[in-house]
């Protein structure tokens, strides 16, 4: 196939643009503080949030007419009953302000990262990773300042462990908790990071096979063009997918970081 | 305020954690730049770690503060105006049902004084319907009878009239046929017992 040839060229194309980059285009070097790609799309997605929530809190009524309000009160209400109560058995209330900002800001990025053109804020791993980081500060005090400091660090140790291996425990339980920075991360990035180069490579796929059509038209053409409408089926189909995922992946790394508080505010 | 102040205090110790990330993240960071390869995606980098971590604890502080209570308040001030109401509701369908008892009650009673009743009336008709009927049955009877008797009375007196016309006449006649005549006393003594035979006849 002709068309396929400029397939590895453009996927090249298509993971530059969705590596971390400077505002303008340009390649991103370490050293240099600028705005990123992501970090300007993550100021849309807070922009939008910050509007949102306005407009929300703004017409909150006790017999709710306002569509906008009415999604966030019944979104920040899962937050509330099925998130934070579901996994914290006691005083889940004092969680649910972190816990609702987390899954709207995640939520949002995501959602905003699937209008063509614009990405998703938790598409990198440096923001997944500062979300992940703050998790992991928020329910390491959580569990200091209700077990102490003795105690939090104690309860790292199932009860009914042998004194001989406890040591080991402790040392293996503090490293899985440190591990959750990464995985938290890993999972929110990878999953919204494999869903854009699948619509992506859908996307090229599709143009790459009705490009010869759109520059001569002839029968032998419009009939090489065909595939494309099998390939915007599938990037569709993705697509609607991806919306889905969006609300998944903000809802799992909500859930698991309250799962994370729930388990650190009690000795367990 | 409370909340407030916790979350600075928070804020303040997430933020030492999150500065010692960085610094990890950043030494990661250069050492992947200097090998290179797809790994790279997979190093945080810190252009965007650290806005990210800032514009988070802003959006917290500012929800925290605006948002959340809101919403919060409003979630838990409609779910015990919808029990109360459903409360309301629930003691609203007792007192119905009650009512409805009380009511179904009041009218059996009804019923049956209203059939009591009348059955009385029919009852206290019918005495009055007989008792009229009786009443009209003897006056009709007493009519009767002195009409009757009215009858019978004129009867007798246009008999007696009759009787002494006759008496008159026949004298008169008598008194023409024969040229003589008796005296009037006479003749009318003679007539008189001549018609009470006959009457006496004409009534056997």
């Amino acid at each position: 196939m002709e068309v396929l040839k400029k397939l590895p060229e453009e996927v090249d194309l298509l993971l530059r643009s969705l590596s971390t980059l400077n505002v303008n285009g340009q390649e991103y070097k370490p050293t240099e503080f600028v705005l990123s790609n992501y970090i300007f799309f993550m100021c849309v997605a807070l922009t939008v949030l910050a509007i949102i929530m306005y407009v929300a809190v703004k017409n909150l009524k006790m017999v709710p007419d306002s569509k906008v309000s009415n999604a966030v009160e019944s979104l920040a209400q899962f937050v509330r009953d099925d998130i934070a109560a579901g996994m914290i058995p006691h005083g889940s209330k004092k969680y649910f302000g972190f816990l609702a900002t987390l899954f709207f800001f995640i939520l949002t990025s995501n959602i905003i990262g699937l209008i063509p053109g614009c990405k998703p804020s938790t598409g990198t791993m440096g923001v997944t990773v500062a979300l992940s980081t703050t998790v992991f500060a928020y329910f390491n005090y959580v569990g200091f300042k209700n077990q102490g400091f003795l105690g939090y660090l104690k309860s790292f140790v199932p009860h009914g462990v042998p004194l001989a291996v406890a040591p080991v425990i402790w040392v293996i339980e503090v490293f899985s908790s440190f591990l959750r920075i990464f995985t938290l991360a890993v999972r929110l990035f990878a999953n919204m990071y494999a869903g854009h180069i699948i619509l992506g490579i859908f996307a090229i796929l599709t143009s790459l096979f009705i490009e010869p059509m759109i520059e001569h038209l002839s029968a032998g053409s419009v009939v090489g063009a065909l595939p494309s409408i099998g390939w915007l089926a599938l990037m569709t189909a993705l697509y609607l997918l991806e919306v889905l995922v969006a609300f998944v992946q903000a809802y799992v790394f909500t859930l698991l970081s309250a799962v994370y508080i729930g388990a650190a505010a009690e000795a367990h | 305020m409370k909340a407030f102040k916790k979350s600075i205090t928070l804020m303040g110790l997430s933020g030492a954690f999150v500065a010692a990330s960085a610094v990890a993240a950043y030494a990661a960071e250069a050492e992947a730049e200097g090998g290179g390869g797809g790994a790279s995606a997979l190093i945080p980098k810190m252009a965007e770690f650290i806005p990210a971590v800032l514009a988070f604890f802003i959006v917290f502080m500012v929800l925290s503060k605006f948002a959340w209570p809101a919403i919060s308040d409003m979630l838990e001030k409609r779910a015990d105006t919808i029990r109360e109401s459903l409360e309301k509701a629930e003691a609203a369908k007792v007192e119905a049902e009650r009512l409805l008892a009380e009511y179904k009650e009041t009218m059996a009673e009804a019923r049956k004084e209203s059939a009591t009743i009348l059955a009385q009336a029919k009852q206290a008709a019918e005495a009055t319907r007989t008792e009229a009927t009786a009443k009209a049955q003897v006056e009709y009877d007493a009519m009767l009878t002195k009409a009757r008797e009215a009858i019978v009375g004129e009867k007798n007196a246009a008999i007696a009239e009759l009787q002494a016309s006759v008496a008159r006449i026949s004298v008169a006649v008598a008194g023409k046929l024969i040229g003589s005549e008796l005296s009037t006393e006479d003749h009318l003594k003679v007539v008189e017992k001549y018609v009470s035979e006959a009457g006496s006849i004409n009534e056997n």
